[in-house]
């Protein structure tokens, strides 16, 4: 690890790649990644609504707009 | 490593216009107070990172990138406000700028814009150092000591990984509620088709045998697959006027349901059980008022640093003040205890009031349909009453308030007489005839099983929602704990030997460790080689200076 500053930014990325290798749930790595980064509040109704269905990113994409 | 070659600044925080060419040198800046020496530290963070640390975290209030990072001769127009960098990286001879403006702090300009320069500014970016003010070195010197290792996660950003490890438990939290929720709801549909069934629908060979029965004495073809739409999809206009009427031995069984619905027998078990416990908290106010302030002894054992109670200012021995606060913080925790075994008790009355509200929608559809109008303005005003008692027992308060009433929660006995009079009416329903029965009996079973069906689908999402959830939580919290020992273990000797360079006569042989637990940050410290103990039992003098010393090798 490089620096202190970004310890939160690492772990989300080592936690994304293990979402992402992980065959069961790699289909949720780029949905999380992109609700963690859209920098809205987050709230567990949205995080619940993503994973409720399969096809994560348009779900992201309604919940976003 | 990069190297800047050239800075310009237009029209951010304390600076209308700057231009400074270091020419890939070191550059030292010199100058009175508020002449804006930090501000060309802000303007490079800013265009290496988008952000301004200064301007987030706890104690800067409603300060905002967005509102107060331009200068305020431009405070309207986020788009004048631009900081440009020229950079250098030396292992690959390469040469880019950067610009961004306050209009789109997540937009950086690369000039030349290709796939080593946006890796070398993703890499720059997420590298930069912590530097500190004199403000944020005073703070975190004099912060309390309950409060110092929150401030020290904040100064080194840990507490976004603490607000996503809460969140992920919230979901998890919630995803559970839901599927348990769904799955009752499950429960309840699958037991309704049986009552009408009279057969176990495990056994789908025998459900379809009946069904095709019926079927057959109204001349359809058999079904093979057991599906609501396949069970009776030959209702017809005629068929659906009998839709609403009785299925006289249904409805018996319906009304029997309720009937013998064991809420009463639970709501007195629990009651014995809420009563016992609730007498154990009036019967000791010491315990009573010890549950509601968990967190004030807490607080008191943080700020125990002398012979004076922090929480009164009675004076009286450490040690026998350490005891006092121990004394009490057992008291709040067995009050916790009891609060959490009357929760329980509570939850089973609730859910046992919930299943015989299921049961009385049935017995209200029936009475409804036989014209039994007082009935079924008395069951409804039951019901509502028994909705009211289910919210009261979702809260302590709610539960104390309900006392009383707790053992004759689900008495119907107000409703005998209504249900007696509604079993005469159905069972006075005259014999009805073969085709009438099958048309009614498939009708009923056609509607039971699809609603089992829209309740499978919703308790196997909610299922699928909850393993989803669960993992996620599970996987942030372990990816998270092995980070941060990783971090700690790289601080921790830094730590101790910045403190005993300081202390090298009577503390040469100190020694700090650094452990994360559940999002928090604890610093183990031992000072003469006797072991580790809490930071908190150790004077605040020597902690002071250590933290102060922390800030010190990170900046």
């Amino acid at each position: 690890m490089e620096s202190t500053r970004n310890v939160g930014s690492h772990v989300i990325d080592v936690f994304i790649q293990e979402l992402s290798q992980n065959n069961a749930y790699s289909m949720l790595a780029e949905p999380i990644r992109q609700l963690l980064e859209s920098e809205k509040a987050l709230k567990p109704e949205v995080l619940l609504s993503l994973l409720q269905t399969d096809d994560s990113t348009s779900e992201l994409k309604e919940v976003q707009a | 490593m990069i190297k800047i070659e050239s800075i310009k600044i237009e029209r951010f925080r304390g600076i209308h216009s700057l231009e400074l060419t270091p020419n890939r040198s070191s550059l030292a800046i010199q100058g009175p107070n508020a002449s804006g020496k930090s501000c060309v530290v802000d303007a490079i963070e800013f265009a290496l990172t988008g952000d301004l640390s200064r301007l987030a975290g706890e104690g800067t209030g409603d300060l905002k990138l967005s509102c107060h990072g331009m200068h305020v001769d431009s405070r309207s127009n986020p788009s004048e406000a631009s900081v440009t960098l020229r950079l250098y990286i030396p292992e690959s001879g390469v040469s880019f700028s950067i610009s961004r403006s306050l209009a789109k702090p997540n937009k950086p300009k690369l000039t030349p814009d290709n796939q080593t320069t946006r890796s070398a500014l993703d890499r720059f970016g997420k590298r930069d150092e912590i530097t500190l003010t004199r403000r944020q070195i005073a703070k975190y010197v004099l912060a309390q000591a309950s409060k110092r290792g929150t401030d020290v996660q904040n100064l080194l950003r840990l507490d976004s990984i603490s607000t996503l490890r809460k969140l992920f438990a919230t979901t998890e939290k919630k995803a559970v509620e839901q599927s348990k929720s769904a799955n009752i709801a499950l429960g309840q549909s699958k037991e309704e088709l049986e009552r009408h069934l009279q057969i176990p629908i495990r056994d789908e060979s025998r459900v379809i045998q009946a069904i095709n029965e019926k079927r057959s004495l109204l001349g359809l073809e058999p079904i093979v697959l057991l599906t609501p739409d396949k069970v009776f999809e030959e209702a017809g206009q005629d068929v659906a006027k009998l839709h609403d009427a009785i299925f006289r031995e249904t409805a018996l069984r319906d009304i029997e349901a309720f009937q013998t619905a064991d809420i009463g027998a639970k709501a007195l078990q629990s009651s014995e059980e809420i009563c016992s416990l609730l007498d154990e908290i009036a019967n000791d106010p010491k315990l009573n008022v010890a549950t509601r302030s968990a967190k004030l002894y807490e607080q008191g054992l943080d700020l125990l640093d002398g012979d004076l109670c922090p929480l009164c200012d009675t004076p009286m021995p450490i040690a026998q003040l350490r005891q006092h606060l121990d004394e009490k913080l057992r008291l709040s925790k067995r009050g916790a205890e009891i609060a959490q075994a009357i929760a329980k008790a509570a939850a089973n009355v609730r859910e046992a009031a919930e299943d015989t509200i299921v049961k009385a929608r049935l017995v209200y559809k029936n009475a409804s349909s036989v014209k039994q109008d007082q009935f079924c303005t008395s069951l409804k005003n039951w019901v509502d009453s028994l909705k009211s008692q289910i919210e009261l027992l979702s809260s302590l308060e709610g539960i104390i308030a309900l006392r009383k009433q707790i053992s004759s929660i689900g008495d119907r006995s107000a409703l005998a007489e209504g249900l007696s009079q509604l079993t005469r009416v159905v069972q006075a329903i005259p014999d009805q005839s073969a085709t009438i029965h099958a048309t009614q009996y498939l009708t009923l079973a056609a509607e039971r099983l699809k609603q089992v069906h829209t309740f499978e689908e919703k308790a196997t999402l909610a299922d699928r929602v909850l393993a989803r959830a669960r993992f996620i939580h599970e996987t942030y919290s372990r990816v998270a704990q092995s980070e941060l020992e990783s971090l700690y273990q790289s601080v921790e000797g830094a730590f101790a030997d910045a403190y005993r360079s300081l202390h090298p006569d009577d503390e040469s042989a100190f020694v700090a460790k650094l452990t994360p637990d559940e999002g928090k940050l604890d610093l183990g410290v031992d000072f003469y080689g006797r072991g580790f103990f809490p930071q908190r039992l150790i004077t605040a003098k020597g902690i002071r200076t250590a933290w102060g010393c922390v800030c010190t090798c990170h900046s």
